[in-house]
């Protein structure tokens, strides 16, 4: 009984926190069929709890904007999550977004 | 032991944790970034309000007066200030001033 | 005992975490479709299992065995949280796919995004809700 309890409990050692998907505005500058999807993740290790800044955020935005650099990028959607583990986690941040050149 | 827990705690100042953010629109014209930040210094977990956070649109505007601000990155932080005692609530944005022209849509 | 009557009692209460509203465009909320896209994936408390591990473990030894149980799984999960914990975050990855078949125009308006928790005892629902109208070929 203790085996199997350790063997399912175990299992969730490899576990993640979803904290937000976000979705924006639909600023339509042409029809949504001429658009290219664009996508930039980001994320930034923590150990212990030290991180001093969320630049990774920043670098995703960036990122996204870099794939469409002559062009809008609009209908933007941005999942925020955590990976968690052994005293110490993962933040990582995902956006996809439609370009208009 | 106690002293090295003290040292730990007070290496654990200035770590920055991000509560939220949102993300608009991203522009054609990126030739003029703004940034703003509002923040405030909360003792004990007391915080009585939230208006601080209401002067990030006029900084932004301030910097973009014969324009629109879009493309914004909003991103809500806490930091630790000193612990048990006081965290940091922050409230970042940039974006991009964008002209506002006589064909907009 | 009370602990599981308590869970069971609360068990379905939902916990809204966060909300953004986008631009609202009266004209397409009055005269479009509205829609409502919900994504979920089922949310693991490892504390709440391990109590209810507890109250049917036999013996005050098996309790202990799943309190260090209980204890080496938390060192293992730590970090920041929203919610429960889930196996994978990526379950509202096809919300914008989603939207597309909603609203292949692409003209929506007054986005809702909710990201809520539906409690139960040991187990939640992650959920992630988006509302919006579309308004169609202009």
């Amino acid at each position: 009984m203790s085996v199997l309890l350790w063997a399912a409990m175990a299992g969730l050692g490899c576990v993640h926190s979803h904290h937000m998907t976000l979705s924006g505005d639909f600023d339509l500058p042409a029809e949504l069929s001429e658009a290219r999807t664009v996508k930039a993740e980001a994320s930034q290790s923590v150990i212990m709890g030290f991180a001093k800044n969320t630049d990774y955020a920043k670098d995703a935005y960036e990122r996204l904007g870099a794939t469409c650099t002559n062009g809008t990028v609009t209908g933007i959607q941005t999942r925020y999550s955590t990976k968690l583990g052994f005293f110490s986690w993962e933040n990582h941040i995902k956006m996809w977004g439609y370009c208009f050149d | 032991m106690k002293a090295l827990m003290m040292v730990f705690a007070l290496s654990t100042v200035g770590c920055t944790h991000m509560r939220s953010l949102s993300v608009t629109t991203i522009p054609q014209d990126r030739s003029q970034p703004v940034e703003a930040v509002a923040d405030r210094v909360i003792f004990f977990g007391i915080n009585a309000s939230n208006e601080y956070v209401d002067v990030l649109v006029d900084r932004l505007a301030e910097q973009c007066p014969k324009g629109k601000v879009s493309g914004l990155l909003t991103r809500t932080e806490r930091s630790l200030v000193f612990p048990l005692v006081a965290h940091r609530v922050s409230v970042r944005a940039q974006g991009f001033c964008v002209a506002e022209s006589a064909g907009a849509e | 005992m009370f602990s599981m009557m308590f869970a069971l009692v609360v068990s379905g209460c939902m916990t809204v975490h966060s909300v953004q509203l986008g631009d609202v465009d009266s004209t397409v909320v009055r005269e479009g479709e509205r829609f409502e896209i919900k994504l979920s994936a089922i949310g693991f408390n490892t504390e709440e299992i391990a109590e209810l591990v507890k109250i049917a473990a036999s013996s005050r030894q098996a309790q202990k065995r799943v309190e260090s149980v209980e204890d080496t799984v938390a060192m293992f999960q730590q970090g920041p949280r929203t919610g429960d914990t889930v196996v994978d975050p990526r379950f509202s990855d096809r919300m914008r796919d989603e939207l597309r078949k909603r609203c292949p125009s692409g003209r929506v308006s007054g986005l809702m995004t909710i990201r809520e928790t539906a409690d139960y005892p040991g187990l939640s629902g992650e959920i992630v809700k988006l509302i919006g109208y579309c308004g169609g070929d202009q």
